[in-house]
């Protein structure tokens, strides 16, 4: 379950925020903002994915940075809903 | 395969208009409402008023939205876009602006646009635009509706945009007490004054869009009418004469740099079709 869903949370990342473009490498534990990967606007894209594909609300006090700034925190994040 | 060719719609963005283009200003209560038109070579065939989104997300779309301007153009149909009082390069205070501003603005728009209603008329509305388009097309405004992103309502839409500047003191790292949507809008509500992405929301803009809601056509409508809901990729969504879903790498309003443009040919050629009558 974890697996397939940091492989998902890694598809969608790569596919809208890099555009596809695969040979820009990053951990699972990489932090999404210190890489450059996401700022406010791809925040909310994310959060509308997996409120979307996991049926999930996000409330406003759960959108912090342990919660989504990584492939890592996010799947945490969906285990814990 | 370049970067250039992955990321841009380039064999529907003229480089250059096929037309020279007209900027200029309307007058209404006092203030100035900026401008654009983009004709066509010859006779156009159909015309597209563009009603867009407001405040960060005028400015975040901007370049896509002209050169959608100028893919219609170039298309054979003739386009304008305008900004709302109190955005963009037209004049007023954007603390005295609402919808009930904003359709007005519209209004004067498509009158000014439509000329002599020879090339029919298309009021194509993108995200909070879409809202107004709606309402519009509801008063017997123009012969066909086409809608990119359309909130629900104008609740829906603010709501929206109040979760964008929660996300602003994420990415941002600000740390210390920390507002929810809903301690937003009470201060809204009991006449306070936010700054929302460099725009200073009022009551009133909230009370305005709260009675703003996504108007649809009944089933007797006659003119043809599209809402297109922009998806992530990889999201399957059913579609239908009325409601299409295309997947984009990103939408056209989350755009905040130049650079790094999509590829929005389907999202383009689709429009192109439903407003010059190819598809119903």
């Amino acid at each position: 379950m974890a697996l397939e869903t940091s492989q998902e949370i890694r598809d969608f990342i790569v596919t809208n925020f890099l555009f596809g473009d695969s040979s820009k490498k990053f951990k699972d534990s990489d932090s999404f903002l210190d890489k450059g990967i996401m700022e406010s606007t791809r925040v909310l894209e994310l959060i509308e994915f997996l409120e979307d594909n996991y049926d999930i609300t996000v409330e406003d006090d759960e959108i912090i940075i342990e919660n989504l700034d990584s492939v890592t925190s996010i799947v945490n994040y969906l285990e814990r809903k | 395969m370049s970067y250039h060719d992955r990321f841009s719609s380039v064999e529907m963005i003229p480089l250059r208009p096929p037309v020279k283009e007209e900027f200029g200003f309307l007058d209404l209560e006092g203030e100035q409402i900026y401008y654009g038109r983009h004709p066509s070579p010859g006779k156009p065939s159909a015309k597209a008023l563009l009603i867009g989104p407001f405040g960060f997300e005028r400015l975040i779309s901007y370049t896509v939205w002209i050169r959608w301007a100028r893919a219609l153009a170039a298309s054979g149909v003739e386009s304008f876009h305008f900004d709302y009082r109190g955005v963009g390069e037209s004049s007023g205070d954007f603390r005295q602006m609402s919808p009930v501003e904003w359709l007005a603005d519209a209004r004067l728009c498509a009158n000014h646009f439509s000329g002599d209603g020879s090339a029919p008329l298309t009021l194509m509305g993108i995200r909070f635009g879409a809202l107004i388009a709606s309402q519009l097309f509801a008063e017997g405004v123009g012969d066909r509706l086409l809608l990119w992103g359309p909130p629900k309502s104008g609740t829906n839409a603010l709501l929206e945009v109040l979760r964008r500047k929660i996300i602003t003191n994420l990415t941002e790292k600000i740390t210390g007490q920390r507002k929810n949507r809903s301690e937003y809008v009470a201060e809204m509500k009991s006449g306070g004054t936010i700054d929302v992405e460099g725009f200073l929301w009022t009551q009133r803009l909230w009370e305005e869009s709260e009675k703003l809601l996504l108007s649809v056509p009944s089933q007797k409508e006659a003119r043809p009418w599209q809402a297109i809901y922009l998806k992530s990729a990889g999201k399957k969504a059913k579609n239908d004469a009325h409601y299409q879903y295309i997947p984009l790498p990103t939408a056209p309003f989350w755009i905040s740099g130049s650079v790094i443009l999509p590829d929005l040919t389907d999202l383009f050629q689709q429009s192109i079709d439903f407003i010059k009558h190819k598809s119903a």
